[in-house]
């Protein structure tokens, strides 16, 4: 199965989630994603799920700017983008646990 | 040069050159890259696709910085960087953006803002395409510390003119005062500038208070804008003394008239002159250093609305002595039914003429006398005196005192007398 594929369905919560724990740059988030575990995390994909994110309200940004090298845009959560990734988060717990149960009921074990 | 700069080349070869010429390289990259990304997203709305770009160019920027490789190495090609940037920024696929350009479920005032938008858009489209206009529009970023300064400046100038007694168009100075105080002011402007840099530096909030930002910004832009032309338009009235646009007219005729003496910037109609005992002197000759008669604002030749001379002189050749002072000011009382006015003598001012002791100052003069030379055109004393002999009577009393004297019935015309 393409994780690609599934990825797309989760990135919004995933993007959050790296900056619920801290406010980003760009290839900075790209970055922390892929050391969480999404290797294949495209960074088109990641910087057009920035800008949606903040586009519906979700996200702050501010520039900071930097001595060596171009200055960086940062992106930190907002209120509703904490109430969107607790949302988000009670759902793919629900899906996640739907889908573990009934992949390990085909494979005769339980969990 | 890298083989991925040209913006065709192949996906081989690695960053270009490590030396000095790396940074141009390297622009020339992101801008190049950037360029086709864009060129694959032409087809969206211009908002729509305007809005993504905003910000590509810097974050293609700060890939760029870290890590090796070519961004077309490590990003791919930039037609499979646009769809993906497409797909995730839930912008339409290219067949669907011709249905949504119509899009019929928008308000009046959503339609106006986003073909406000694309306008302006467009516009920056265009001045990009040439490569004059990109260094501008590029350029134009690293003013706006500049600006953030202004702004502040501006917010307090408007407090000024709000609290204080300013003129708002032409009372400018660089340290605005806060209710008269300009100590305030000062402490104002320490507070306002690094707040607003502060500010400024942090970048823009999202949302609505985006949108108030750009609004307060707007209206202290038009207002800073204002008082430029402002203080464009006072430094010419001031300098020459002649309106040099029509709306500078009303401005220019407030002015009393032009020339005459003034002292920080008040007029000085009159010049009392007393001697050391503090006698009043009449009939004092004053004269500038250049030996040209000392005239003050209230011309003789043309007088003002609110005072008229009582008494003019001629010199042996009928030319007006228009230094001789005190000059007898009459200033209007009230008028008869048929408007003619009637006047008062202005009185002389209270005074206390100051009993002080000599001390010179070590300084001792040398060489050419302090005598200045006269000009010839103009009346000499001597000439003055002459005439004041030969003056006409009739209804002109003032030269004995500068005490009021009976207010003559018809005002004194320029030249009439003697």
């Amino acid at each position: 199965m393409d994780s690609t594929q599934l990825l797309k369905g989760v990135l919004d919560s995933a993007v959050l989630a790296v900056l619920e724990d801290e406010d980003g740059y760009g290839y900075d988030i790209v970055r922390r994603l892929r050391v969480a575990g999404f290797e294949e995390i495209g960074d088109a994909s990641v910087y057009g799920t920035l800008r949606r994110l903040y586009a519906n309200g979700f996200l702050t940004s501010y520039v900071v700017p930097s001595e060596s090298g171009p200055h960086r845009k940062y992106y930190g959560i907002n209120a509703s983008g904490r109430a969107q990734l607790k949302e988000s988060t009670a759902t793919w717990r629900t899906f996640a646990g739907a889908m573990d149960r009934l992949l390990g009921a085909q494979r005769g074990e339980r969990i | 040069m890298s083989e991925g700069l040209d913006g065709r080349g192949g996906s081989e070869g690695f960053r270009g050159s490590e030396g000095p010429e790396g940074v141009e390289d390297f622009e020339d990259e992101v801008t190049a890259y950037a360029a086709e990304v864009r060129a694959q997203l032409a087809d969206l709305p211009l908002d729509e696709g305007a809005e993504l770009w905003e910000d590509l160019e810097d974050h293609l920027r700060e890939v760029a910085a870290e890590g090796a490789g070519t961004l077309r190495q490590r990003l791919g090609e930039p037609a499979v960087y646009a769809a993906e940037l497409r797909q995730a920024a839930g912008l339409p696929e290219p067949g669907e953006t011709a249905a949504r350009v119509a899009s019929p479920g928008l308000s009046f005032w959503q339609q106006l803002r986003r073909s406000a938008r694309a306008t302006v858009r467009d516009a920056e489209r265009r001045i990009r395409a040439t490569r004059a206009g990109h260094e501008v529009l590029t350029f134009l970023p690293s003013l706006r510390p500049a600006w953030w300064v202004l702004r502040a400046w501006v917010v307090v100038r408007l407090l000024e003119v709000w609290t204080a007694d300013v003129d708002a168009w032409h009372d400018y100075s660089t340290v605005p005062k806060i209710g008269d105080n300009r100590l305030l002011g000062f402490v104002a402007l320490a507070v306002a500038i690094p707040t607003s840099v502060y500010l400024g530096r942090r970048g823009l909030p999202g949302g609505w208070r985006r949108r108030m930002v750009f609004a307060a910004e707007g209206v202290l832009g038009v207002v800073a804008f204002g008082a430029l032309v402002a203080g464009i338009a006072g430094d010419e009235g001031g300098s020459s003394g002649v309106p040099s646009a029509p709306w500078q007219v009303s401005y220019a005729q407030q002015q009393p008239a032009p020339g005459g003496l003034s002292e920080n910037g008040k007029q000085i109609t009159n010049l009392w002159v007393y001697d050391k005992d503090g006698k009043p002197l009449d009939g004092v000759f004053v004269y500038d250093q250049d030996g040209q008669p000392v005239r003050t604002a209230t011309t003789l030749e043309n007088g003002s609305n609110r005072f008229v001379v009582g008494d003019t002189w001629v010199d042996a050749q009928g030319q007006l002595v228009a230094n001789r002072y005190p000059l007898q000011l009459l200033q209007t009382d009230w008028y008869e039914a048929d408007n003619t006015p009637h006047y008062v003598t202005v009185p002389p001012p209270t005074v206390a003429v100051p009993q002080g002791v000599h001390r010179p100052s070590g300084a001792t003069p040398s060489g050419a006398s302090p005598t200045p030379t006269l000009n010839p055109d103009s009346p000499s004393p001597s000439v003055g005196a002459t005439s004041a002999t030969a003056t006409p009577g009739g209804a002109t009393p003032a030269q004995g005192s500068p005490q009021p004297s009976a207010p003559p019935s018809t005002p004194a015309q320029p030249g009439a007398k003697g």
